[in-house]
């Protein structure tokens, strides 16, 4: 047996601005770079090529001052601290580690414990915790010493509905309160939609787009989706007009190509009594699969 | 005063955690103490007529205790399953993490094998005087900072390759070997002698021992802290050269 090795460029042409305070949500398939432009500004990763600042500093060199101001979480692994230890150990250690005086430290424990609900798990060992109350763990522990640039890694990957509603709940209070600025990566639509008002999509490697959401769909779509409902028995023919998605004798959903709307909305009006009709843009879940399964055109 | 709080720390949360594995620390004691405590009964059975054998063989387990090392699997483990990452991004040297943990452990091997050392000077009947064991103390603390820095340094080849436990072991071999373990330095064929005096194996081990058991001359014991003192100048730089390499290769190509 014998090993090969192949060079892979998991990041190659990606390149943006974060202004501070902004929530700003990071998209792509998987493989796509995501956690590799993470572990980049986080200054886990060293590329080899260009040029990335945060906060002013270069992250590979790793300055104290630096790392003092930056956290980054993984869903996968929200809580380093040893799992014999208390939650209230790790954030007191955390106090330690990033020499938060007391009375800021009690201060934003506080704020932390309502704000996540932690009373309940102060006194428990990481070990015994669920994910969803390991993750509402480790977003305290890596607040609490209240960094300036906050790195989410799919943070609420495999959590319940009650969990994730806690967590998009804290960390949009979090960023309104504090100012931090955060980039977020979840496969989850949701997610983005509800905290950010912008959103970095990336494929390949590469960033595909750079802006808000209403624009992602505008972009990365060609089609829009026409919602017609007829009245006095008429019988349509629906497939005439466009892919029909769903349709009744009296009502359909189209996906019709952003330039023939006009057309096509033209056309339908004045060939049936149209009762209602409405033209939107597709869901941002299908748009985004649409993109994953063909790639940005 | 930062470096000290937080080497501190680590030490005092390992120690903590620790708590959580006293049965797992009694078999790891029970493995330390197992080579010293058969190498006094081969050894005074074979040289009957040598009585500083077997004290050397008590102050070697207790040394043993003192400097045992697992960083050979905490860092490995550390590395290949991405606790590193984190690791990096704490505003600290990512060293002070083991080496306060390696401090909890020996303080935890050192309370356990209490028992085990008095057990031990009672059966075999020996006793130390407070001159020699004063003036092994500094090689005890030498030797622990060398097995530390020798265990972290092989243990830091995982950042290299996934054989890293293969190097760390056969490490463990060669202190076994060479580190007064399997035999004391004083018992070594006269050619190799000077050899086994001047390796780094036994000012990891066999020396501060030999100190305290009494066996060494003033000209003998000086000359072993010149080699603990030249190997420890070796070491350091090493370790770092090695962390900074390792480490640049790390975020070269990602954990």
């Amino acid at each position: 047996m014998r090993r090969e090795y192949r060079e892979i460029e998991a990041v190659k042409a990606v390149s943006f601005e974060l202004r501070a305070g902004e929530v700003v949500g990071f998209i792509g398939p998987n493989g796509a770079g995501k956690t590799t432009t993470l572990k980049i500004l986080s200054g886990i990763l060293h590329p080899k090529r260009g040029e990335v600042f945060v906060l002013g500093c270069v992250p590979w060199k790793r300055e104290r001052a630096f790392l003092r101001r930056i956290a980054m979480i993984r869903g996968s692994r929200p809580i380093g601290s040893p799992g014999e230890l208390t939650v209230l150990d790790a954030m007191r250690f955390q106090q330690l580690i990033y020499e938060v005086p007391r009375g800021e430290f009690d201060h934003n424990l506080a704020e932390l414990t309502d704000l996540l609900d932690l009373e309940p798990l102060l006194a428990r060992q990481v070990r015994a915790l669920s994910l969803g109350e390991r993750m509402r763990a480790g977003l305290a522990t890596s607040l609490v010493y209240r960094p300036r640039v906050l790195f989410l890694d799919e943070p609420t990957i495999g959590l319940d509905v009650t969990a994730v509603g806690m967590v998009r709940r804290f960390i949009a209070t979090y960023a309104r309160q504090t100012g931090a600025t955060i980039l977020l990566t979840s496969h989850y639509m949701a997610d983005v939609e509800l905290l950010c008002e912008r959103v970095l999509l990336i494929d390949h490697g590469a960033l595909r787009y750079d802006g808000d959401l209403v624009g992602l769909s505008t972009t990365l779509s060609p089609y829009k989706l026409l919602k017609v409902a007829v009245s006095g028995g008429s019988r349509v023919d629906w497939g005439r007009y466009g892919d029909v998605i769903e349709a009744d004798d009296d009502k359909a959903s189209i996906r019709v190509h952003r330039e023939q709307v006009p057309d096509v909305t033209r056309q339908l009006l004045a060939a049936y009594p149209v009762a209602d009709l409405s033209v939107e843009n597709p869901p941002l879940e299908s748009v985004i699969d649409r993109v994953y399964r063909e790639g940005v055109a | 005063m930062r470096t000290p709080r937080v080497l501190t720390g680590y030490a005092k949360r390992a120690f903590l955690e620790w708590t959580a594995f006293r049965s797992f620390l009694l078999t790891l004691v029970v493995n330390q103490a197992v080579t010293p405590l058969l190498g006094l009964a081969v050894w005074s059975a074979a040289l009957p007529n040598e009585p500083g054998i077997s004290t050397y063989y008590v102050a070697l387990l207790a040394v043993q205790l003192m400097t045992v090392s697992q960083e050979y699997y905490s860092v490995t483990m550390r590395i290949y399953e991405g606790g590193l990452n984190e690791d990096l991004l704490r505003p600290h040297p990512v060293v002070l993490g083991p080496l306060g943990e390696s401090i909890a452990v020996r303080v935890w091997h050192l309370l356990i094998g209490l028992p085990i050392i008095a057990g031990a000077a009672a059966f075999a009947g020996v006793s130390f005087t407070s001159r020699d064991v004063l003036l092994a103390i500094p090689a005890l603390l030498l030797a622990a900072t060398l097995s530390f820095l020798f265990v972290y340094i092989l243990a830091l080849s995982a950042l290299w390759t996934e054989q890293a436990g293969g190097i760390t072991s056969f490490g463990g071999t060669m202190v076994f070997l060479l580190g007064g373990v399997a035999a004391p330095i004083d018992v070594f064929p006269e050619r190799f002698r000077p050899l086994g005096e001047a390796l780094p194996f036994r000012a990891m081990l066999g020396f501060p021992a030999e100190i305290a058991s009494g066996t060494l001359t003033e000209r003998k014991i000086l000359a072993g802290y010149g080699w603990q003192a030249l190997w420890l100048a070796l070491f350091v730089p090493l370790a770092a050269l090695v962390w900074s390499a390792g480490v640049r290769r790390y975020t070269a190509v990602g954990g």
